[in-house]
């Protein structure tokens, strides 16, 4: 078998791009006639090159683990690859963003709290070797964000590339894989962290798998999210989808392949300062928006357009309510709706909208949500007058 | 209803920040009212064909888990994980310190040997000792087993798995 042992698995190049200081480790799990050797490799500068074993037995996995050091640095983001086989690009979720929109000073620290008893978090797992199959996931949605992320309410491409799974009917060695199990996976996120729960609650598999035993590309076009929670529009989390092989003396399941998506609820709007179905004899003055998980790629405003509700009508922008962000996670935020004096003609019923612009729905607007009041300004007085002599 | 089918939209880099200007200009009138959450369960169920799609199940246990194959090594308030089967020798003084479940803070190989020399200390191997091809010289595993330090194997300074030489 040693014969058919490609060589440029024996070397694994580690590129991490990091400020954290020695913080990772590849672990490198190989199958020897039903022992498993289990080898770790520190990793202690920015760059390098990690000097891995050859593959004998049915294979190895590789797994890149980082911890956090005592100063507080975000998680890495690497870039691993390992030979020419395995391939993973890491870029974890908890980005640290702090960002100003003109004065506004927007809280969205995505990093977790330094825990001082937690584990190293695996980030990346792959299993290489001789007779072992390969498979390339690839989620994709309308959002061409990089890592891949979609709102709660939007379909998600998946695709998976499987390669090198023995051709029926052709001699290979005993215990080796003939099949791809493709498994889906979750994990909540903090609502306003927008992380998942360092214990490890809110993480889970799907009862659905699929297995294909033939080499080729397959595509789901259209897969929706199944994250739990009471109202599905609003989840917040992610979902992996994970292709394994059985490996080893247990036979047991062994990572070849995976791929994470971010799922962002769909926002919500409320007007406040004015009173949907109420009559008033002059403008509110202080009306405004609280938005709520607006998409981190959106543009949400307000308008306000004489008469009843009807999608598809564009009314008078209410400039002051014109917020945009182009960031890694959902925001939260209040808007003023000021001037509707601008976008009101004469008395009568007039409707606010609160709209948004994401990459979905072609990148048109949304209505959120609608208020309708009405407007009676003029009042008209009927009287007679007389005089007593 | 029938499911939503995925369209790319363009790619339009937009920036972050208020007022009027940050609308797109290609923007046209609004067209769809954002999803309720039974209009959103009746489209992915007829997206998948079922009333139901897969379940939320429990987290399976990772074959190859970080602990599963691991050995953990306690000092005070910090711990260590070496590959499983790499602590050839561990005198009774220190078996207390290897444990199933450690507690406080995760420090890496380099840095927790280099703070617990006094009683750790590692043993080179070659490849083929470590698959348990080649035995390890008697002489080297005596020495170490008279003495009162906790013993890892290591393959060009890293921990290893030493896997039980097999005639």
């Amino acid at each position: 078998m040693k014969a058919l042992i490609p060589f440029f698995i024996a070397l694994a190049a580690i590129a991490l791009f990091s400020s954290a200081k020695a913080v990772d480790f590849v672990r490198q799990i190989q199958l020897i006639s039903g022992q498993t050797v289990v080898y770790d490799i520190p990793i202690s500068s920015a760059t390098g090159t990690v000097r891995s074993k050859p593959i004998e037995g049915n294979g190895s996995i590789f797994q890149l683990y980082a911890y956090e050091d005592q100063i507080y640095s975000p998680y890495t983001v690497a870039d691993v690859n390992v030979g020419n086989v395995a391939h993973a690009n890491v870029a974890l979720g908890s980005n640290l963003v702090d960002l100003n929109v003109l004065g506004l000073h927007l809280n969205i620290n995505l990093g977790e709290e330094s825990s001082a008893s937690s584990l190293p978090k695996l980030l990346a797992e792959k299993a290489v070797g001789s007779f072992i199959p390969q498979a390339t996931v690839t989620l994709s949605s309308a959002d061409p964000y990089f890592p891949p992320r979609t709102r709660a309410d939007q379909p998600y491409r998946v695709k998976v590339a499987i390669d090198r799974l023995p051709v029926p009917g052709s001699e290979v060695p005993e215990n080796v894989p003939t099949k791809v199990r493709l498994e889906k996976s979750y994990k909540l996120y903090h609502p306003t962290l927008h992380v998942p729960a360092e214990n490890g609650s809110g993480q889970g598999s799907y009862s659905e798998a699929f297995e294909f035993n033939q080499n080729g590309t397959y595509t789901m076009p259209s897969v929706y999210q199944n994250l739990p929670g009471t109202s599905p529009t609003r989840v917040i989390g992610e979902e992996s989808h994970s292709a394994y092989i059985r490996l080893g003396s247990g036979n047991a399941l062994a990572k070849i392949g995976s791929s994470t998506i971010q799922i962002w609820p769909v926002s919500t709007a409320v007007i406040q300062g004015i009173q949907a179905g109420k009559l008033y004899y002059e403008l509110p003055q202080q009306v405004q928006a609280t938005l709520t998980d607006l998409y981190p790629d959106s543009v949400t405003y307000a308008q306000i357009y004489k008469g009843q509700p009807s999608l598809g009508r564009k009314g008078h922008t209410i400039p002051s309510s014109v917020f945009s962000i182009n960031t890694f996670a959902p925001q939260n935020t209040v808007v003023p709706l000021q001037d509707l004096i601008q976008g009101v003609t004469d008395d009568g019923d007039y409707t606010i909208e609160i709209l948004t612009i994401t990459p979905f729905n072609q990148r048109q607007p949304e209505r959120v949500t609608h208020l309708t009041f009405q407007l009676k300004r003029n009042i008209k007085v009927n009287a007679s007058m007389s005089t007593m002599e | 209803m029938a499911p939503a089918t995925l369209v790319w939209a363009q790619t339009t880099e937009h920036r972050s920040g208020i007022g009027p200007e940050m609308i797109p200009k290609e923007t046209g009138n609004p067209s769809a009212d954002v999803i309720t959450d039974e209009e959103f369960i009746a489209r992915r169920n007829a997206g998948s064909g079922e009333s139901s799609g897969p379940k939320p199940i429990p987290p399976k246990p990772s074959s190859y888990g970080l602990l599963e194959m691991s050995t953990a090594i306690q000092s005070g308030s910090d711990f260590m994980l070496v590959p499983k089967g790499s602590v050839i020798w561990c005198p009774k003084q220190h078996q207390q310190k290897i444990v199933s479940r450690p507690v406080g803070k995760f420090v890496g190989w380099t840095s927790f040997i280099a703070a617990n020399r006094n009683w750790i200390t590692t043993v080179e191997v070659s490849k083929d000792q470590a698959i348990g091809k080649v035995p390890i010289s008697p002489e080297i595993l005596e020495h170490h087993r008279k003495g009162d330090l906790v013993v890892i194997a290591t393959l060009d300074g890293s921990p290893i798995t030493l896997v039980p030489h097999q005639p």
